[in-house]
């Protein structure tokens, strides 16, 4: 099969699973006639927050066409990525940011802004970067550009999946429909967000520059992911509360087409890196 | 051959040796502070510990920052004996309210949340207080108003008649009407009656009224 048709394949996959996914979702919302948000429990929430991370994590991983990582390594990250990174920015960000103070904030200030992106942002995407920079970036299998890509994603799709079982395990309970839905995009924009920092991971590798120059372009991705990341969250939250009442729909919308700018971003990376892949030539 | 001629050709050639000395002597304490110099900064840049100082020096700049808007302060009526805490990024429409009744409200930039305080004397009237204040709040929030509670609640040693309730509410004339709660906590004390009452959207009025109306004590 050709570059192009394996591309369109594996995104037309992609696309279908993920509508049915949620289809399925607001079907059985429909049919169980379930008009109030329900708790779901935790093998439910476990399985609407696994569904949309294999789709995705199958995604990126069908990505790197020239040579595939080792199927157990990038499982391994995505396992640290929930396991490790997301608690881990859950003690960073509980420390900085007292529950209780919280409430405090409703209103929308550069402040506010900030905290979303240097302290929510930062220590979601700090935690992701960790996780990489110290295991697999060492491995000889990091042996191309692309993989920043593929093992930062797979870190972060770990972590949109940890947060999505908390997200479905709530105390209010979720409408499944939307639940479903959020769990997609949340999916998506946190692996978008640490492919951002995948692309700098790979270009600071390879790129043959100094210490300082390597340290440097690792920082400007940690600052450009942990910015969307802070102006997602910041988005759909005040597009949810904008006004006086709660609009779960308006805020997922706003941050779905956020999302999927990020994504396509990601995306042009990926081509950018593939093209330049030392594999590319002997495939 | 002058003396003084040979004695300067003699100090020259020291003069050359301890110079080949002094160059040797450095150039080994530079190689020494080459090979010592990288070793600490490759160390660092190696292991990409600038990153690490980086973000932890940005979440620090964060915390401070978001420190200022979750910092509180005091609202303290003197005259009436009232005081509570609220959000410092807010501000009073009236900070040194000299008439009576008080009337005064508490907001940030972009109201959407306030706290608003009104302290009147109580009103001349035998029945509930509670009959009083529902009517004034149907008066003031109009024909769409609905009130859900009304219970007792304990602040501070002090019994407070706690309601909420939402109302219908536009920004300008041209804006379409919005939902909004209130929760406000009322009590007569010393011939006056104090209502405190929070306005904003639901979720943040429910966790506003632990923060601010949690707070509210009388003397």
């Amino acid at each position: 099969m050709s570059r192009v048709k394996t591309v369109v394949a594996t995104e037309m996959l992609l696309v279908v699973g993920l509508l049915a996914f949620v289809g399925v979702a607001f079907g059985a919302q429909k049919v169980l006639g379930l008009s109030d948000p329900v708790h779901v429990g935790v093998p439910l929430a476990l399985l609407l927050s696994a569904v949309p991370a294999f789709l995705w994590l199958g995604y990126f991983y069908l990505q790197d066409r020239h040579e595939p990582e080792p199927k157990h390594y990038v499982a391994g990250v995505y396992l640290a990525g929930g396991f490790v990174a997301a608690p881990v920015a859950s003690f960073i960000m509980n420390q900085l940011l007292p529950a209780q103070e919280s409430a405090l904030a409703v209103n929308l200030t550069w402040e506010r802004a900030l905290h979303a992106i240097l302290v929510v942002g930062l220590a979601q995407e700090f935690s992701k970067f960790v996780i990489v920079r110290y295991s697999i970036y060492l491995s000889d299998e990091f042996d191309e550009p692309m993989d920043g890509i593929i093992y930062m994603t797979a870190a972060g799709i770990g972590f949109a999946t940890a947060e999505n079982i908390h997200y479905f395990n709530g105390l209010g309970g979720v409408f499944l429909g939307i639940g479903a839905l959020n769990a997609v995009i949340t999916t998506m924009a946190h692996a978008c967000f640490a492919g951002v920092q995948g692309y700098a991971l790979g270009r600071a590798k390879f790129s043959g520059h100094g210490p300082l120059h390597r340290n440097l372009t690792l920082v400007g991705g940690l600052l450009i992911a942990s910015t969307l990341n802070g102006m997602f969250d910041l988005l759909e939250e005040r597009v949810t509360s904008a006004g006086m009442t709660a609009q779960p729909w308006r805020g997922l919308m706003f941050a779905s087409g956020f999302a999927v700018v990020v994504f396509m971003i990601t995306s042009l990376m990926m081509r950018r890196h593939l093209a330049v892949s030392p594999h590319a030539v002997r495939s | 051959m002058s003396p003084g001629a040979g004695k300067s050709e003699a100090d020259a050639k020291l003069d050359a040796r301890r110079a080949a000395q002094e160059r040797e002597v450095a150039a080994a304490a530079a190689a020494a502070a080459a090979g010592a110099r990288p070793h600490v900064e490759s160390w660092f840049l190696a292991h990409d510990g600038l990153v690490t100082v980086f973000a932890m020096l940005l979440l620090l700049a964060g915390w401070a920052s978001y420190r200022k808007v979750t910092e509180q302060k005091t609202a303290t009526f003197d005259r009436q004996g009232l005081t509570f805490t609220y959000p410092a990024g807010w501000f009073p429409d009236d900070a040194t309210p000299e008439a009576f009744p008080v009337s005064v409200s508490f907001a940030a930039i972009e109201p959407t949340t306030h706290v608003d305080v009104r302290i009147s004397k109580k009103p001349a009237f035998d029945g509930p207080i509670e009959s009083v204040l529902d009517l004034n709040r149907s008066r003031q929030y109009g024909e769409l108003y609905k009130k859900f509670t009304t219970d007792k609640k304990t602040v501070a040693g002090k019994e407070w008649l706690r309601s909420d309730f939402s109302y219908a509410f536009k920004k300008s004339d041209d804006d379409t009407p919005r939902v909004a709660w209130g929760v406000e906590y009322a009590t007569v004390n010393n011939e006056n009656l104090y209502v405190v009452t929070i306005h904003g959207p639901e979720g943040q009025v429910k966790s506003l009224e632990r923060d601010v109306l949690g707070t509210v004590s009388l003397k």
